[in-house]
């Protein structure tokens, strides 16, 4: 896309990625301290150098660890159990229209259902042991992703498929070595979707009656009005959210590097 | 006279919601073994229509489609198509984009029984020969988004080409390229065709691309789709560009126009 760019915005773009970077973090914990200053920001935010000492502190303690170490369990087998189920169903969907008449109209139900709302069903059909955090995880991780891949597997360009058969492709070689390809940069963004879901579904999860994770961190600490250990919850789960970006956005990097890219 | 393909009474029906639309109506065609056919005529004059059933890609309503004696049935390697959207593998190198069918194909061998696939050997011979034909030994390992459109519809050429089809279908491949690549790559063409013959059917809405490329020009009428007119061009191979300034050539391109022309006020009635 060619556009007329302003004379800010060329400035802007000469600087480079990482300094961008910086001041938009020396930005935010500006911003941060600013309000925590504040009468009623200060309620609510604690400023970020007393953040950094319950962390530091936290971190000496081994109750965090087995916070923190639980929920990353919980949170990673509910989404690869997820992936590993989505990933078969949504080639079915997307292959055989009689499955996906059948399928879609549930998916896209049980979609809408906020987690918290079926959590007493899945108390009581699992318990409230470990199964229960997995599987609230798993549903709402597993639907995501499902929808994403067979979308995906929807929009194959026929042609391709036309190419293939032309030159002699069976229609198992056509489903290997064309819908399977062509699906894989659905397959991508399909992966961090359902992490994003796995993690937001995380503090639900953990409502199941947990003793530890990361949600029943943050739930005990505001029953005793401790704000600093509730911002450090949330900010533990959100730097664990951008850290499996990152891996997935590198695996992406390798496996779609054929992908044509829009350049801005 | 060998023909390797024999069209008769074909007729091609759509039904859609509007009712049916007839595409093809009672079209008799017979196309000689290594002949080269072009097909020119207005936009939905079922041409497009015709070559997706030569490929096996759509079936007639009625009639008989006949390629070697045999009614066609399905997809098959032995009729390869050229796509005017090049229709390469982006996931796939131009090495690998031309070696897809040759994986896929199954050969007969006298000293081993039965069908079996290509050796790796001959798989990498046939690619790099037809890569070199079409000149993209250098780009080999390059991924079709990498490259320019006329590289990339060579690439498709060549990929069809190495599948050694006996019927090349060409559905308007150079139609999406700017005026100088398609010229060349009607260059590239013509002289893969002098060196390895091919029977081709080369479908154009450019009138002096079917006269410089055919031995025959069939013109085609709209609504319904039928064969107004063959047109042999009895122009002798080799020919390049300076052909498109001989008398001949323009005397036959005024005729042709005349004809096409005639159709496209026909249409508009």
């Amino acid at each position: 896309m060619i556009r007329k760019k302003g004379k800010i915005e060329t400035f802007v773009d000469k600087v480079p990625h990482w300094a961008l970077l910086i001041n938009s973090i020396v930005l935010f914990i500006i911003l941060w301290k600013l309000i925590s200053m504040t009468e009623r920001g200060g309620f609510v935010f604690a400023a970020p150098e007393v953040i950094l000492k319950t962390l530091i502190d936290s971190a000496k303690s081994f109750p965090f660890w087995k916070h923190l170490g639980i929920s990353l369990f919980r949170v990673i087998s509910g989404f690869l159990l997820a992936f590993v189920a989505a990933v078969p169903v949504a080639f079915l969907m997307g292959w055989y229209k009689s499955i996906r008449s059948v399928f879609e109209p549930w998916v896209q139900f049980i979609r809408c259902i906020p987690p918290i709302a079926y959590l007493p069903l899945v108390i009581v059909a699992v318990g409230v042991g470990e199964s229960s955090k997995i599987t609230v995880i798993f549903i709402g991780s597993f639907l995501i992703m499902l929808v994403t891949i067979y979308q995906g597997v929807l929009n194959v360009d026929e042609t391709l498929i036309k190419a293939a058969k032309v030159l002699g492709a069976s229609d198992r070689e056509i489903f290997f070595t064309v819908i399977v390809p062509a699906s894989l940069p659905f397959i991508m963004t399909a992966l961090r979707l359902g992490l994003a879901t796995a993690l937001t579904s995380l503090v639900a999860a953990e409502m199941t009656g947990a003793s530890d994770g990361l949600g029943v961190m943050i739930q005990t600490a505001s029953q005793y009005f401790q704000m600093k250990t509730v911002l450090m919850g949330i900010l533990i789960i959100g730097a664990v959210g951008m850290i499996l970006e990152k891996v997935v956005k590198l695996i992406e990097r390798k496996l779609t590097s054929w992908q044509e890219k829009m350049e801005i | 006279m060998d023909n390797i393909v024999e069209i008769r009474n074909l007729t091609k029906i759509y039904t859609g919601r509007k009712g049916e639309t007839i595409a093809l109506n009672g079209v008799d065609l017979d196309i000689a073994r290594n002949e080269f056919v072009t097909i020119v005529g207005p936009s939905g004059c079922g041409k497009s229509t015709l070559l997706n059933i030569l490929s096996g890609l759509l079936e007639p309503t009625s009639g008989t489609v006949l390629c070697n004696g045999k009614p066609i049935e399905g997809t098959s390697a032995d009729r390869g198509v050229v796509f005017q959207q090049y229709a390469l593998f982006p996931w796939l190198t131009v090495r690998k984009n031309i070696e897809y069918g040759l994986r896929r194909k199954k050969i007969e061998d006298s000293s081993r029984k039965g069908w079996h696939r290509m050796s790796e050997e001959d798989i990498r011979a046939t690619s790099a020969k037809y890569m070199e034909m079409v000149q993209l030994q250098d780009f080999a390992e390059s991924y079709p988004k990498e490259l320019s459109g006329g590289m990339k519809q060579r690439v498709a050429l060549a990929r069809a080409y190495a599948a050694n089809p006996e019927l090349l279908l060409l559905d308007e491949p150079f139609g999406a390229l700017d005026a100088q690549t398609r010229t060349q790559l009607q260059q590239d063409l013509l002289e893969i065709w002098e060196k390895e013959k091919k029977t081709c059917l080369f479908i154009t809405h450019d009138i002096e691309e079917a006269i410089i490329l055919g031995q025959r020009v069939i013109i085609m009428s709209a609504r319904p789709g039928r064969i107004k007119e063959i047109v042999d061009i009895d122009i002798p191979y080799p020919r390049d560009q300076r052909t498109k300034m001989s008398e001949r050539f323009n005397e036959i391109k005024n005729r042709i126009w005349s004809q096409v022309y005639e159709e496209y006020l026909e249409d508009r009635k």
